[in-house]
């Protein structure tokens, strides 16, 4: 594991029970979707696992040691965290001395920072603008910008707070091919936060489930997506072919082993629907000659 | 009210520069030693500085005339953050707007600083304290740091008028010390209401939605920052 | 509106240009001399050279001659106002006389030579300015000054400034484009209406001020995620590579502190 948090609670100033007993464990080098609605704490948990917030009660390992065996320095070189609004990350006047800042704080080097820097907004694909002031990039440029400060630390896990709210679709197309070729080639454990529902079958390995404060479900995508009921009540739904398939089964007699969640799924199902009933259908015919 | 280049002689303009960076100085340091002990402080600065500088920027309407005029924004800073660490944020928006917007100027921004930047704190700053003392409301007392405060600003800027213009023969320096005040009365008096009235709205509006804030940073008697901030 | 020239200049200073991509030391060395020399030196030759150069660096590089004149205006008539008080004020040799109602006003030639100096540096100054603010981004000028020893702090405090504005000032027009939408800004030429207004503007400021200051709080939280150890500037990637080497400059400098004191 290389990040776990063990019956971890948060109460706010005013009272507010933020997180209950929550459990998280991330092996390394999966891609792993916290799924959550608004205010069900994501947020909350990710300052509290990144460090930003002392919990109440509770335990986080980080590669199996204890939080407090860290120094600041030793403990962002393994979690990098990107926040959910870039503007309230990227405060340097420039791109390239934005992503600089963390290798910097790190006291690495100068040439080290610069292959550093060039080579995360390489990786991000925005190296064309590492001399441009902040403003003039493009909300999407921005998270990518945002993405590559924290690149640039190396870390080995990122958590990332809905890094796609806010983005169009090619927009959410792209950061997430950008996630995922990270978790791929860079080996980098991915942990992002979302509401998109329908993007958590796509991309992720595991899912969890937080409401209210509580990880009600954890597991493959699959299997907590068994689960319906449990899944609407916590102010979620299925992913939309999923609903699809559904009513399908239940009012149009589909056949189905279990529910389709991508479009790819969904499309094997109805293409073997159909030629189940067009052989039914060329059957009847035979019979009737 | 800013002075432009070309209106001081080189002595004054130095000498204002002079006067101005012992302030300043004591500023710097009190930035320095405040963002030691608390590591919040300097990206919260800079955003208090980026938005009082917004504010300094807005027109605010001027009763019946139907224009706007733009306030000075250094007694909201002082009563905020205190005059010393107001003068720099005073001295940062002097140099953006000589540089964005041509108000001001460089050989006249020590001149500039003094007036706005020090003046404009301290008295703000004064008066709110001595104000919240004597028990007026927190609406009265910025409002009169606002209306005092951008006064003090304005006889500064007459004086340090009077004392930098090249000389004139037969023109003495109360005569033209007054002929500056007159000139600028009718514009500046109204003005400095609306400094006041703009100053006073304004922290009486964050007192009322978020007086966490005001105690924060020690506007409100409450726990301070330091108290706040160091679990973080 | 002031946000637009905010917008303009910095992104005049944006392009690339043989002035942008000059050493902004060498700029700021430039620039301060200029302005020394304009205000520290009697008569007004050195001033109309100092325009004159400020003017061809600024239409070789290409900019709008609108926004030039948008600048140059203002302070034209301000210093034309002091030419007129100058030319009246200052006693000497007698160039004409003007009767208007009864009031006859005497025009010296002191006073002419006085007003026109003092207008020629007005203009002188504020053409060097602008020369320097379209010519150097504010990210540069900053490290320059950090260069020129000018206390770090003072110059982090300004970029962040500089950084946060254009985010503080788009949010600051939602909301104001919110009230206008719920009729917060009325006509001001009544009493009731300009009490709306100024509640209103009030209200956008307090409001303003409050974002910033969660803002804060956020962008401290996505420092301190990066190891942020209390220093911003110290972290600067900067790179002089496109500058001469710093024993030019400081010599540059050296030179032209010899010459402003042997002028004297």
């Amino acid at each position: 594991m290389i990040l776990e948090a063990h019956r971890v609670q948060y109460t706010y100033g005013d009272g507010t029970q933020a997180l209950n007993d929550v459990d998280l464990d991330i092996p390394k080098g999966q891609f792993t979707i916290l799924l959550g609605p608004n205010g069900s704490g994501k947020t909350t948990l990710f300052k509290v696992i990144t460090g930003l917030l002392k919990p109440g009660k509770g335990e986080i390992r980080v590669a199996g040691k204890p939080f407090n065996q860290f120094s600041k320095e030793q403990l962002y070189r393994q979690i990098g965290f990107v926040f959910q609004d870039p503007n309230d990350q990227l405060f340097a006047p420039t791109v390239g001395e934005d992503v600089a800042f963390g290798p910097v704080n790190l006291k690495l080097p100068p040439a080290e920072v610069k292959t550093r820097v060039e080579d995360a907004l390489g990786k991000v694909g925005i190296l064309h603008l590492i001399n441009k002031p902040i403003h003039y990039l493009s909300y999407g440029q921005k998270k990518r910008a945002a993405v590559a400060g924290v690149l640039a630390m190396k870390p080995e896990i990122m958590i990332l707070d809905e890094p796609t709210a806010g983005l169009d679709p090619g927009g959410i197309r792209e950061i997430m091919r950008l996630l995922v070729k990270l978790n791929k080639d860079a080996n980098i454990t991915m942990l992002m936060a979302t509401h998109d529902v329908d993007l958590v079958p796509l991309y992720a390995d595991r899912i969890f489930i937080l409401y209210e404060g509580e990880m009600l479900l954890s597991g493959p995508p699959r299997e907590v997506f068994a689960q319906k009921e449990t899944i609407r009540n916590a102010q979620l739904r299925l992913p939309r072919v999923a609903h699809l398939a559904e009513i399908l089964v239940k009012k149009d007699r589909l056949v189905a082993d279990s529910l389709p969640l991508t479009i790819g799924e969904a499309r094997r199902m109805v293409v073997s629907a159909l030629q189940g009933e067009k052989g039914q259908r060329e059957g009847k015919t035979n019979a009737g000659l | 009210m800013h002075i432009q280049d070309g209106f001081l002689v080189a002595k004054w303009a130095i000498g204002w520069y002079g006067a101005a960076s012992v302030f300043v100085a004591k500023g710097v340091y009190d930035i320095a030693q405040r963002s030691k002990k608390i590591l919040m402080f300097k990206p919260l600065l800079g955003l208090i500085s980026a938005a009082v500088f917004f504010m300094s920027l807005l027109p605010i309407p001027v009763p019946i005339l139907g224009t706007s005029s733009h306030p000075a924004g250094t007694p909201m800073a002082a009563i905020l953050v205190g005059p010393f660490i107001s003068t720099i944020l005073g001295l940062v928006a002097l140099l953006l707007q000589a540089l964005f917007f041509a108000h001001g100027g460089l050989t006249t921004l020590g001149a500039n600083v003094f007036s706005m930047g020090i003046v404009g704190s301290f008295a703000g700053y004064g008066i709110f304290r001595l104000g919240r003392k004597i028990g007026l409301s927190l609406w009265l007392a910025a409002c009169l740091a606002g209306i005092i405060g951008d006064l003090a600003v304005y006889l500064t800027t007459t004086l340090e008028l009077a004392l930098g213009k090249p000389d004139i023969q037969g023109v003495s320096l109360a005569e033209s010390f007054f002929g500056f005040l007159a000139l600028f009365m009718p514009t500046q008096l109204p003005l400095a209401l609306l400094e006041g009235l703009v100053t006073g709205g304004m922290v009486s509006y964050i007192a009322k939605v978020r007086p966490d804030i005001l105690k924060t940073l020690g506007v409100l008697e409450g726990p301070d920052l330091e108290v706040n901030h160091n679990e973080g | 509106m002031v946000k637009d020239s905010y917008i303009l200049v910095d992104a005049l200073a944006q392009r690339d240009n043989v002035l942008t991509r000059m050493d902004a030391r060498l700029k700021v060395i430039l620039s301060v001399a200029a302005l020394a020399v304009v205000i520290g030196l009697p008569g007004f030759t050195f001033s109309l050279g100092v325009l004159a150069a400020a003017w061809a660096a600024i239409l070789a590089v290409r900019i709008p001659l609108r926004f030039i004149i948008g600048r140059t205006l203002p302070p034209l008539a301000l210093s034309l106002v002091v030419l007129g008080l100058m030319l009246f004020l200052q006693n000497g040799q007698p160039l004409f006389t003007l009767e208007i109602a009864g009031f006859k006003l005497t025009g010296y030639k002191e006073g002419l030579i006085l007003g026109s100096t003092i207008l020629l540096r007005i203009n002188a100054s504020v053409s060097v300015l602008m020369f320097l603010s379209v010519t150097t981004p504010v990210h540069e000028l900053g490290y320059a000054l950090v260069w020129f020893r000018v206390p770090k702090v003072i110059v982090e405090i300004l970029l962040l400034t500089y950084r946060y504005l254009f985010v503080l000032w788009d949010e600051g027009m939602r909301i104001r484009q919110a009230q206008t939408l719920r009729l917060g800004y009325p006509k001001w030429n009544s009493p009731a209406g300009w009490r709306l207004a100024l509640k209103s503007t009030c209200t956008l400021m307090a409001m303003v001020f409050i974002r910033a200051y969660d803002r804060a709080e956020c962008t401290f939280s996505a420092m301190q995620v990066r190891a942020y150890n209390g220093e911003i500037t110290g972290s600067n990637y900067t790179n002089w590579k496109r500058m001469p080497n710093h024993y030019l400059i400081s010599g540059l400098f050296v030179a032209i502190v010899i010459i402003i004191l042997g002028v004297y």
